[in-house]
């Protein structure tokens, strides 16, 4: 088995953490949206215009922002985007805005695009697409049945559990 | 097509979209009504000069290459409708 080796010269990152007491059934964060900023607002120090919730899914390609949401804070929109969901049949061409949003622990992340749709399940606000995740590093884990969930930006190391150092050792061998 | 007043910035840009992606292949193109103002190298910095001169909403951001993938998204997921 090869061996988990932790990286030399670790680069700064920004990172959060929710713990939660028992298993969560969905990953859901605090969010803030404001309009895109031209300069570097996490060395500006602007605070975001509207704070919601939003929704960690990874079978969203791209992030999305919900229509009453979109008309709430006067976003319009600076292109399309071809949409293929599970609901319904065919594509549709629906708005795209170009925000920045506000992770927790005040992650900034300019210039994304949303896309507007109609959120359905859930008192949140935005979906967290792939688009988001993949800017860093994600874990889930369950140790105790107690849900952990943490993100950093950039992203760092990969986590290979068939690799040897997370704790513990992996019964049988490695397929 | 969505009810936004970029319907006909968008039909513009799919009329000019060959030519576009083999003249200015990889860039962001800036259209206002049936006018090309400007070519850029990434989406945010045609965005925050477009916000200079024009309202948003008024213009158009694409990215000059063919076919449809650039603007298309896949949902895997039953939390968003696009109804």
């Amino acid at each position: 088995m090869r061996a988990f080796k932790p990286i030399k010269n670790i680069p700064d990152y920004h990172a959060f953490t929710i713990r939660a007491n028992g298993t969560l059934s969905a990953i859901v964060t605090e969010i803030g949206v404001s309009l895109p900023q031209p300069t570097n607002i996490v060395a500006g120090g602007i605070a975001p215009s509207e704070m919601t919730l939003a929704l960690w899914d990874t079978g969203a390609e791209c992030s999305v922002i919900n229509e009453a949401t979109a008309k709430k804070l006067g976003l319009q929109p600076f292109t399309f985007a071809k949409v293929f969901g599970v609901h319904g049949a065919g594509d549709k061409l629906k708005n795209v805005y170009l925000v920045d949003l506000f992770l927790p622990n005040r992650i900034a992340v300019q210039g994304v695009r949303v896309v507007e749709g109609t959120i359905t399940h859930g008192a949140f606000e935005i979906l967290i697409g792939m688009d988001i995740m993949t800017l860093g590093d994600v874990s889930l884990t369950h140790v105790g049945g107690q849900t952990v969930f943490s993100f950093r930006m950039p992203s760092i190391q990969a986590i290979d559990y068939l690799k040897a150092g997370y704790g513990g050792r992996m019964a049988g061998k490695p397929i | 097509m969505a009810t936004s007043p970029l319907k006909s910035e968008f039909e513009f840009y799919l009329s000019k979209q060959s030519e576009l992606a083999r003249t200015h292949k990889g860039e962001f193109v800036l259209i206002v009504g049936d006018n090309i103002i400007g070519f850029y190298p990434s989406e945010v910095a045609a965005y925050h000069d477009a916000i200079q001169k024009y309202a948003v909403g008024t213009f158009l951001i694409e990215r000059c290459v063919e076919g449809s993938e650039h603007y298309t998204k896949v949902f895997h997921t039953g939390r968003v409708s696009f109804a």
